[in-house]
This record gives C-alpha cells, sequence and structure tokens, in this order.
C-alpha cells in the first residue's frame, strides 16, 4: 500500500469518531421532541436548548474531522 | 394541458441543463480548450501572500481577510455609534443597521444578564466583540471572490525534504505555512508525488492542482525562472543574503556576478532534491545528475498551478481560534480573581479542604477534583479552538469539493448550510465565554464549603 492510500485510510479511520455523536444527537432530538409534544408551549426554550445540545455533542465528531483533514491535507 | 404534462417538460428541461451544465462542460469542453480543472487545492495552513514581511513572519490571506472584518466592524461601530448619540434617548427609533445591531446586542445582552446578574458589564464586551468578530468573519467568507479570488502560483518542482534531514530526497508540492526555526517549509501540499500506482511517474489521475491555461505559464515562466510562489521567493531571498552576509564578513567584493552564481548554486542544489540516494549513486558528475533530475522534474508536468486567493475565511486558520480561546481562558481567571479574590484559586489547589483533613478526611477527594480543575481549564482551550476551526474549515472543504463535483446549483443548498453553521458556532463561542465566566465568578463547593469561604473572607 502506498504512503498516499495509506492516508486516505487514515482519514477514514479516524472519521469512525463520529459514531457516538451521531447517536448522541439522535438521543438529543429525541428527548426535545419528546418534551416539545409534552408540553407544546414550551417548544422555544427547548429548541434553542436542543440546538446548543446538538452543537457540543457534534463538537466531538468535529474534532473526528479535524484528524482526518489533517491526516489528508498536511 | 394536464399539470403532469407541464411538470414532464420542466423535469426534461432540468435534466438537459444539468447534463450540459454540469457534465458536459466542465469535464468535455473545458478541457478541450485548455482550461480543465482536475480536483481542488485544499491546504489546511493559511496560503503565503507575502513571505518574510517581517524577519520569520509571512503575511498570509486570513490576515488580509481579518483586517477587512476590523475594517468593517469599526465602520459598523462609528455609523450606530454615532445614530445613538444623535438623537434623544426617550424619541430615538432605531432604524436598519442600527435595528439589527441592537436586536443582536439585547439578544445577547438578555443571555448574559439571566448568567451572570451584575457581572454582566465586565463580561459581555469580550462575549459581544468576539460574538461580532466571527459572525461576520464566517459569513464574510461566503461572498463570491472570497477564497476563489487570487494570485495563480505555478507549481513549485524543487521541495525541500519535509524533515530537516538536508540528504533526504525532497518532495515535489507546494510549499504552504511559513517557515519553521531551520528556514525550512513548515509544511509541503503534496501534488506530485502521490506515485499511487508506483511506476514513478505522476499521472494526471494522480496529483491535484489546477491545469493552467498556456498564457499564464508563459506569464509565470517569464516571471519567475522557478515560477515560485511568494514563499519560495522569499525563502531563496533569505538564503543568498545568508550568503552574502557570510562573504562580506570575510572582506569579500559582492558583486552580480557572484550574486546570479550563488542563485544558480542554490536552483541546483534545489533540483538535486528531487533525486532519491540511490538515484544519486548511480550518477556521477554533477552534469548528470542535474540532467536526470530535470527529466524527472519534467515527467511531473510543470503545467501545474495552484491558487493562493487574496482572502480567505478568518476561522478557517487555526491561529484566530486558538488565539481567541487564550484569550478568554485567561481572561476567565481575569474575572474570578475579580470576584473572589485569591479564593478563586482555592478552584484548583483546594486549601480549605487540606487543612481540614483532619476533621474530614474525605475532603482529599475535593483537593483531587480540584487538580483535576486545571486540566478541565486547558481543555476548554483546545475544545473551544477545534469547535470552530473544525467545523468552519470543514464547510469550506464541503464547498468546494461540492463546486468541484457539479458546479451549477448543487453547492446552493450548501451555502445557507455555512450561513447557519457560522452563525451557530459564533454564538456558541460568544455563549461559552460567558457561561466559563459565570462558573469562575460564583463560589464553588457544597453549602457548607460556601459558608466557610465566606467566613475566611472575612477574616482577611
Amino acid at each position: 500500500m502506498t504512503d498516499a492510500g495509506l492516508k486516505f485510510l487514515a482519514a477514514g479511520l479516524a472519521m469512525l469518531g463520529a459514531f457516538g455523536p451521531g447517536i448522541g444527537v439522535g438521543l438529543l432530538v429525541n428527548g426535545a421532541l419528546q418534551a416539545i409534544g409534552r408540553n407544546p408551549d414550551a417548544a422555544g426554550i427547548i429548541q434553542t436548548n436542543m440546538i446548543l445540545g446538538i452543537v457540543f455533542t457534534e463538537a466531538i465528531a468535529i474534532y473526528a474531522l479535524v484528524v482526518a483533514l489533517i491526516a489528508l491535507f498536511v | 394541458m394536464s399539470a403532469a404534462a407541464r411538470g414532464f417538460i420542466i423535469f426534461v428541461g432540468l435534466v438537459a441543463f444539468v447534463a450540459i451544465f454540469c457534465v458536459w462542460v466542465p469535464f468535455t469542453f473545458l478541457p478541450s480548450i485548455g482550461a480543465g480543472v482536475a480536483l481542488p487545492v485544499i491546504s489546511l495552513p493559511a496560503e503565503v501572500l507575502v513571505g518574510n514581511i517581517l524577519p520569520g513572519f509571512d503575511f498570509t490571506n486570513t490576515m488580509t481577510s481579518l483586517l477587512l472584518v476590523d475594517a468593517l466592524l469599526i465602520a459598523v461601530a462609528i455609523v450606530v455609534g454615532r445614530a445613538y448619540r444623535s438623537a434623544s434617548p426617550d424619541r430615538f427609533v432605531p432604524r436598519g443597521l442600527t435595528n439589527f445591531v441592537e436586536l443582536i446586542g439585547e439578544f445577547l445582552y438578555n443571555q448574559a444578564y439571566n448568567l451572570l446578574g451584575k457581572r454582566t458589564r465586565a463580561v459581555f464586551p469580550i462575549a459581544a466583540s468576539i460574538f461580532m468578530l466571527l459572525l461576520i468573519g464566517n459569513w464574510i467568507k461566503l461572498v463570491p471572490g472570497f477564497e476563489s479570488v487570487g494570485l495563480t502560483v505555478c507549481a513549485e518542482y524543487n521541495v525541500f525534504a519535509p524533515d530537516t534531514d538536508p540528504e533526504a530526497p525532497g518532495q515535489l508540492g507546494y510549499r504552504v505555512g511559513g517557515l519553521n526555526a531551520q528556514g525550512q517549509p513548515a509544511g509541503i501540499l503534496t501534488l506530485f508525488n502521490s506515485d499511487n500506482d508506483g511506476d514513478g511517474i505522476f499521472n494526471l489521475s494522480e496529483r491535484a492542482g489546477q491545469k493552467a491555461v498556456r498564457a499564464n505559464t508563459l506569464h509565470c515562466e517569464e516571471k519567475y525562472e522557478w515560477g515560485k510562489a511568494p514563499l519560495a521567493q522569499a525563502m531563496e531571498d533569505r538564503a543568498i543574503a545568508e550568503k552574502r552576509a557570510a562573504a562580506e564578513a570575510k572582506g569579500e567584493q559582492w558583486d552580480a556576478e557572484k550574486e546570479a552564481k550563488a542563485r544558480k548554486e542554490y536552483h541546483n542544489k534545489l533540483m538535486l532534491k528531487v533525486l532519491t540516494a540511490e538515484e544519486k549513486a548511480q550518477l556521477k558528475t554533477e552534469e548528470e545528475k542535474l540532467e536526470a533530475a530535470k527529466k524527472k522534474i519534467e515527467a511531473a508536468d510543470p503545467d501545474l498551478f495552484t491558487l493562493v486567493p487574496f482572502f480567505r475565511g478568518v476561522t478557517t486558520d487555526l491561529n484566530l481560534p486558538i488565539g481567541l480561546a487564550l484569550v478568554v481562558v485567561f481572561m476567565v481567571q481575569v474575572w474570578g480573581v475579580q470576584a473572589l479574590g485569591g479564593a478563586y484559586f482555592f478552584k484548583f489547589i483546594n486549601l480549605p479542604a487540606l487543612g481540614k483533613l483532619s476533621k474530614k478526611p474525605l475532603g482529599a477527594i475535593d483537593f483531587l477534583v480540584g487538580l483535576i480543575e486545571i486540566i478541565s481549564e486547558l481543555s476548554r482551550i483546545v475544545s473551544l479552538t477545534f469547535r470552530l476551526f473544525g467545523s468552519v474549515f470543514a464547510g469550506g472543504v464541503l464547498l468546494i469539493v461540492f463546486s468541484f463535483l457539479i458546479a451549477v446549483l448543487l453547492p446552493v443548498p450548501i451555502y445557507f448550510l455555512e450561513l447557519f453553521v457560522g452563525g451557530i458556532q459564533a454564538y456558541v463561542f460568544a455563549i461559552l465565554t460567558i457561561i466559563y465566566a459565570s462558573q469562575a465568578v460564583v463560589h464553588h463547593g457544597d453549602e457548607e464549603h460556601g459558608k466557610h469561604a465566606h467566613g475566611s473572607g472575612g477574616h482577611h
């Protein structure tokens, strides 16, 4: 296998880190939608906090993405 | 005509449009006139616009856009400030830009006030400045022309080895990201050396970079013998200046002839870098080696160019996010000390818990937790930096990859996504500043600890 091939493989493997945050974002939205279903009046606050939570969860996936990008482009 | 028939005609038109402009034009027509596009060149470090502008300091394209963002912010501040000052406060109705700025400011202020109360005055200016800077910085990079208009730079075939070993064979590619302490490039964007099938020849499919039109090639060859990027030119000038200083220190005269000879030697030395150790061992004379190096370079295709944009999104350079994160984490300590005095540092090294160890042996856990707080404080720098940098840089990569796949219409939804991500990331950075500040200015520990801290505060 060449160096370039290994680089692509490394980038692909690094993106396994998106596995957990994917589940996490799903759980977050699940909880938020259930909460909105029970209390539709609070939809605005719940939505804002949900997006904030999603951003923090997503950050973990972004770390994996940064590792993949560094493997590819540096 | 029924709705379905009308829909069918529109659908056929759309398919024809996509087939012509998304397939025929980029993959058949443009290459046939010599303006074909290969793959985008993506460079993680910011590209250098002017090499060595200060000793050892290169001017990158993220700096130009940061200056632009600063100028815009100052202009907005002046315009809005004047609008507020000119009208009497009780009859003032904000309009247009003033209204928009007030909307953003009020939204953020309310959030900050809920978390910080009377300490909002200290924290809010910095958090809001960061928010405005990041918001404009993230959005302005979506303006057409950003990251797409710039200098075409000739490909370099003569790059140093990436490590400091002077004997190791060099890599073919572009130099990016400034120079390290040894005066060698900090990073190399390898374009030609991805010889995937291992036949020793760098084929079209194996490389990135834009194939330039013939006029550009001629221009480049005319301008620089070696078709250099600004950084490469700066490196050469630096090496020649060193030679000159050494010669003058020995009392020798330095003239144009000597300079030309020194440059020629520099070029030859760089050229030989493309040969591996085995290839060098096989060839005897200097001329043979140079000839072999030249052949290898020509096989790598000299018609390749890359684009050094004049402007690049400010947060796609790691330096801005890490700078902001350091400022925020430092200021959080300052606000903590302002609010609690020296007792703030008991959060990290929990002396009261250590002092009461004989009464409450479990206080040892509190002490260890305090040590962990130090690590969590440092990890805030990392998380703030990479969250911002990663999401914005990945967005840029997404945009350019989509644009190179199918340039027509397809990138439009990605632009909407980027607007959203840019706003959210700016907001998250600002709100995290406020949250960290609010955690720093309150007494820590459980109720009993809190009381004790107040008591000891009274003794001071």
